[in-house]
This record gives C-alpha cells, sequence and structure tokens, in this order.
C-alpha cells in the first residue's frame, strides 16, 4: 500500500474539495498576497535550478557560435548563391550590420533549440512535483488546483520570455563586439536607424517569446498526464519534432495552418516596411488559441486527477 | 490506488473539447458566416460598359497587399528557392504593392525572413534581394510600357492581359457580383469560344466603384481549384507614403549595374499568359491558342534570363513524358513539348493542339 493511505482525504484526493469554500472566502484580501507568494517561489524553483541555468547559458551561446562563424569563416564567395542557399538566414546582413545577429540568432533558435529548453521546463512542471513528491504537499495548503496550475504556466511563460531575452542580449553583445553596428537594412532594401530597429528588435523578441505559448501550454498538459518527468519533457519535445517533420511534407499542406508553428518565422515581417501585421497576428491567435485548449485540458486533467504523489 | 476514487466521466475535459470546437469552427466557417462577403446588390452592367470601365480605370495611386495563388499542378519544390520572382510559379505568395502613377511602382515578393522587392522608378528600376543582400540597378526607356508589367504580380496586369483578348474569339460576360478585400466587384468572365484552349475560364473582379480589377482567377479545363489566382488581401486607394519609390542601396549590398537596354535583370520566364507577347521570341496561332516558340538557341542570348530559361527548361525535362517527335510537359495550366530537334513550344493549349502546331513548323 503507498503512504498516501496515511493522508487526509480533503482536498488532496478529492477534487470534489479542491476548491472549497474556504478557498473561495479567502478570495479578496488574502488572494494577491498568497499568489505572489505562490509565484515567488515558482520562480525561484524554475530559475535557481542549475539546469535552467545551463539551459540559459547554451542559449546565450548560439549567437556566439553564429557571430564567429560568420566572422571568420564565412567567404564572401558563398553568398553569391542568394537563392539557392536557404540554410541560414539574414547571413549576408550579419556581416554589414551587428543588429541582425539578434534576427538572426533568434531565426536559428527558434525551430528547435528554443522549444526544446521551454519543453524541458514545462514538461517538468507538474510532473517535477508529482515525481518529487511535492505536489501533494502543494495542494494540502489551501492554494486550489486552478491557481497551481496558473503559477506554473506564468513560470513556464517567464523561462519563455528569459530564454529569448538571453539570446537577444547576448547576440547583441556579439554582434556589437564583431560587427559594425550602423543604420539597419530592412528586408524591403530601406533603410532604418539603430534606434527604431532596436524598437523593432524588442517587439521581435517579444514576438518570438509569444511564439513558445503554445507549446508552453502543451507542454503542461503533458506534464499533467505523469509523475515522470522525463518522460513529459520527452513528450514535449517530441511534439516539436512531429510537427516539423509534418510541416516538411507538402501533401499535408492542408494540415499545415493549424500547427501551432505554421506562423512562427512571422517576427520577420517586423523588418519589413510598412510592417504586414496579418501573419503576425495570426501567430498570436494561434498560440492563444492553443494556450485555451490545452491549458483547459490540463486544468480538467489535473482536477480530475488522483494526487498521491 | 481503487477504482471506487475515479469518476467515470471526466466532464472537465468537455472544455478545452469545446474550446478547440469552438475555435476550429470559428476560423473555417467563421469568415463565410460573419463578414459580409456574400453577394452584394449592385446595379446590372453590361459586359460592354464594365469592360470599357476596366479599360479605362487608372489606379493612378494604389497600396495593398496582393495573394498570388498558382497551381500548375507541377509537384512542390522543395526548399522553396528565394523568394524572388520565380517563386511565384508555385505555391501561396504574398506581395507588398505600391503604385503612384505609371512612372513608379513597387512590388516586394514577401518570404519567410527575406524579401524580394522591385522598384519603378521614372528611368531607375532597383531590385533588392534580401536574402543575398544584392541590388541590381539598371535604366528604362520611358517610352517603354512599364517594366513592372512584364510579371503579372497585380490583378491590373493579369486583367490587361485579358483585356486585350476581347475579340470574336471569346466570350465575356458579366457573372454575379462579390467582394474582394472589403470592395464590392463585379465578376467579369472571360472564355474562349473555341476548342483547344487548357483554360476553361478567367474571372476579373472589378471593383464597382473604381473600375480597378481587384483579382483574377483562372480556371482550367480540367477543373478543381483555380490554378492562377491573383488577388488583393488587404487594398487602398491613398498615395503610397513619399519617399516609397526613393530607393537607395542599403549600406553594404554587392549592387551590379545592369546595361539599359537590357530588360531588368531577374524576370522570371513569366508564366506565359495567353497572349504571352513582349517576351515571346516567337507566336504562332492567336487569342487563346496562342503558342510560344522558343528559340533553341536562346540560353546564350541574353545573360540571366537566357539562364534561368535554361534552368527551368533543365527542370521541366525531367518532367517530361515523350511523344511522337518530342518530350512534352504536360501541367493544368501549360503545355510544353520539347521537339527531337531542340525546339521548344509552349502554351495554354491542349496537348493536341499543341503538337499540330508544332508540326505545321
Amino acid at each position: 500500500m503507498s503512504p498516501t493511505d496515511a493522508l487526509p482525504k480533503t482536498g488532496v484526493l478529492s477534487p470534489a474539495f479542491g476548491h472549497s469554500t474556504a478557498d473561495a472566502e479567502s478570495f479578496g484580501a488574502e488572494r494577491l498576497p498568497r499568489l505572489r507568494g505562490l509565484m515567488r517561489s515558482e520562480l525561484r524553483l524554475v530559475f535557481l535550478r542549475p539546469r535552467t541555468a545551463a539551459m540559459l547559458g547554451f542559449l546565450a551561446l548560439v549567437p556566439v557560435l553564429l557571430g564567429v562563424a560568420l566572422r571568420y569563416f564565412h567567404d564572401g564567395g558563398s553568398s553569391r548563391g542568394g537563392g539557392d542557399g536557404g540554410t541560414m538566414d539574414f547571413v549576408n546582413q550579419v556581416t554589414g550590420n551587428g543588429l541582425f545577429l539578434v534576427f538572426a540568432s533568434l531565426a536559428a533558435a527558434l525551430p528547435f533549440f528554443l522549444p526544446m529548453t521551454v519543453g524541458v521546463v514545462a514538461g517538468d512542471s507538474i510532473a517535477g512535483e508529482a515525481h518529487g513528491g511535492t505536489l501533494r504537499y502543494l495542494l494540502v495548503a489551501p492554494a486550489g488546483r486552478t491557481r497551481l496550475l496558473l503559477v506554473k504556466f506564468a513560470g513556464v511563460l517567464t523561462f519563455c520570455l528569459a530564454a529569448t531575452l538571453t539570446i537577444a542580449m547576448s547576440a547583441l553583445a556579439v554582434g556589437a563586439a564583431l560587427f559594425p553596428m550602423g543604420d539597419v537594412p530592412l528586408l524591403t532594401g530601406d533603410s532604418i536607424s539603430m534606434v527604431e530597429a532596436s524598437w523593432r528588435a524588442v517587439l521581435i523578441a517579444l514576438c518570438v517569446a509569444a511564439s513558445l505559448v503554445g507549446l508552453a501550454a502543451i507542454g503542461l498538459f503533458v506534464s499533467t498526464l505523469t509523475t515522470v518527468p522525463v518522460a513529459a519533457m520527452a513528450t514535449t519535445v517530441g511534439v516539436v519534432i512531429v510537427t516539423a517533420i509534418l510541416t516538411g511534407i507538402p501533401q499535408l499542406s492542408g494540415l499545415h495552418p493549424w500547427l501551432f508553428t505554421d506562423a512562427w518565422m512571422s517576427f520577420g515581417d517586423l523588418l519589413r516596411d510598412p510592417i504586414p501585421t496579418g501573419e503576425i497576428l495570426r501567430n498570436l491567435g494561434m498560440q492563444a488559441a492553443y494556450a485555451a485548449v490545452f491549458g483547459a485540458a490540463a486544468w480538467a486533467r489535473l482536477n480530475e486527477r488522483d494526487i498521491t504523489t | 490506488m481503487t477504482s471506487t476514487t475515479r469518476r467515470s466521466v471526466p466532464w472537465r475535459f468537455a472544455v478545452p473539447a469545446a474550446i478547440a470546437a469552438a475555435t476550429v469552427g470559428a476560423v473555417t466557417i467563421g469568415p463565410a458566416a460573419f463578414a459580409d462577403d456574400g453577394r452584394p446588390g449592385l446595379p446590372d452592367v453590361t459586359a460592354e460598359q464594365l469592360v470599357a470601365k476596366v479599360a479605362a480605370a487608372r489606379a493612378d495611386a494604389l497600396t495593398g497587399t496582393v495573394r498570388i495563388d498558382t497551381d500548375l499542378g507541377l509537384p512542390a519544390v522543395p526548399g522553396k528557392g528565394g523568394g524572388g520572382p520565380q517563386a511565384l510559379l508555385s505555391g501561396t505568395n504574398r506581395l507588398q504593392v505600391a503604385l503612384d502613377g505609371p512612372d513608379r511602382q513597387r512590388i516586394g515578393i514577401m518570404a519567410d525572413l527575406s524579401e524580394y522587392n522591385v522598384v519603378h522608378n521614372g528611368r531607375d528600376v532597383w531590385t533588392y534581394d534580401s536574402r543575398a543582400h544584392a541590388v541590381t540597378h539598371t535604366t528604362v526607356d520611358t517610352t517603354r510600357p512599364d517594366v513592372a508589367s512584364l510579371v503579372p504580380t497585380t490583378p491590373q496586369d493579369a486583367a490587361r492581359q485579358l483585356l486585350d483578348l476581347v475579340g470574336p474569339s471569346t466570350d465575356v460576360r458579366v457573372d454575379g457580383t462579390a467582394r474582394v478585400a472589403g470592395h464590392d466587384v463585379y465578376k467579369l468572365r472571360f472564355a474562349p469560344k473555341a476548342q483547344g484552349s487548357l483554360i476553361a475560364a478567367a474571372t476579373v473582379f472589378v471593383d464597382a466603384r473604381t473600375g480597378v480589377p481587384l483579382r483574377v482567377t483562372v480556371d482550367t479545363v480540367k477543373g478543381g481549384k483555380p490554378a492562377v489566382d491573383i488577388g488583393f488581401e488587404q487594398v487602398s486607394y491613398d498615395k503610397p507614403a513619399a519617399g516609397t519609390f526613393d530607393f537607395k542601396p542599403p549600406a553594404g549590398a554587392r549592387v551590379t549595374e545592369a546595361p539599359a537596354h537590357e530588360a531588368a535583370p531577374g524576370k522570371p520566364t513569366a508564366p506565359p499568359a495567353p497572349n504571352g507577347e513582349r517576351t515571346a521570341p516567337g507566336l504562332l496561332g492567336e487569342g487563346w491558342t496562342t503558342v510560344v516558340e522558343l528559340p533553341a538557341g536562346a540560353k546564350g542570348k541574353e545573360g540571366k534570363e537566357g539562364k534561368e530559361g535554361k534552368d527551368v527548361t533543365g527542370l521541366l525535362g525531367k518532367l517530361g513524358k515523350p511523344v511522337p517527335g518530342g518530350t512534352l510537359i504536360n501541367t493544368r495550366l501549360l503545355n510544353v513539348l520539347t521537339t527531337d530537334s531542340g525546339r521548344v513550344f509552349a502554351g495554354a493549349v491542349d496537348a493536341d493542339t499543341l503538337q499540330r502546331i508544332a508540326a505545321q513548323r
């Protein structure tokens, strides 16, 4: 028999008591400070982990590798391919302007590196607590499952933003060190000032971070399904890989508009003039829809589930 | 763990399911249900009046986003090129368009994280390929028709090519009304009277107020979705922002000067319009069954244009099937016949017609 039998049933094992009247009463005055405390401990949990530091450090290395490769090993000749290069974006612009390293690094990290780290954090969010045996204690405290889920989701989203900004900041530093800075050419061939380009870079970083929201929700849902964190992480990263494969099959083009990765590259539209907003808004809407569906699924699952660990 | 604590019906899962269903429903049937996408009631016009209106319409200034869907029935080419003009030959592409009179046009072909721009301002024509970070510059003779119309990148260009077809061989009629990019439009339908063309009909969606063509679709005799669908997703008749056409090569870009007498480099061998004039070395027949004969030695003639033509020929060569006297490449909109003697015939005509015309030469 498991040790859970010794636990009181109320509030832990039975979802019916999850949102007790006591919870509802404390909704007013005490809610905010408690939520803040819960959020603070969640952020501490996420960001004080050596693993998180390692992942952020790894992400910070992406612009370094990219910058060094372009600065010292990029021969101008390969740029003549123009149309048929295709593997790397912004390569030819980076050598002329360091700020483009920010865009190039985000473009390089968005398809796989960023989702991988988000998958680890999101997959670990609930399953990690369950695995460590701490989930039931979190629920013994009168926090409520829904609120716990919201805090966990907020923690993952904070990581998405932190990961994106880490890449952007690292790329900015490396770009400024290795390449000339100056007026930034847009994709349309017009040039804008550094100041305006910096604003656009901030918008692009936010856009990239927002692109990860859907995946964060998927990871959160997967994380509620299991008590084995590694399984949740692997599944979430697997979702990214499967999606990438589906995207690569032209015969499935009817499916593509429904994939959460479909409009990921829309952040590039911020580098045009005038800025076409259609695809950007479609991306944000898609991320919101995925967050709503999988967030609700995670909520349903967590509230149905027997928390035994 | 005992089964007694399990709920048999996890009702909460109805919530994500409902959200998913509502989202999918809103995306798929929403636009049709909520946008006034229907058929606006407009005063009746005759086809002649509408044709005259289109011919007279002068979109002096216009900005907008164009979506081009091309489905020639060719297999998708993996790794969608560099987003240059040749990308327009397949799939879905979006363009930003700005026009200001006959002398100033700007077209940007948008791809993921890259863009290909053509800027025409008076005598200057610039192209900028963001992926290669390369600029070409050339000057044109102002007495020539606008360079940008060599490729039908806007509904106006496509409509202009259709208007050239109006004549005894074409059946023109008004085919109801619709809405395009928020504007009420008449649908003007052009269909060949004779057999032999691969085009069943072409439809021009004409802005009821201004007479400007806002969308053109080309249906093939094989049915299915249109082979070509060029239309504005968003359009405004406001004058483009000042400075839109003042192109200066960005810092660090490789600039190539092309001699003035050549056509703008980088122009693709366009999907030949039914009357693919202008670029055509040799035209056979007339109207809808016009066939273009490309001279065998075309590749050496004009720098880049010839090279691209050769690339296309090489690609198509892999797709061809042998027929008596040559190799035939068959797409939904176009048949291309390469004879054993090395001559190339192309046209939006069925295989029999193409072979018959080629045999007469």
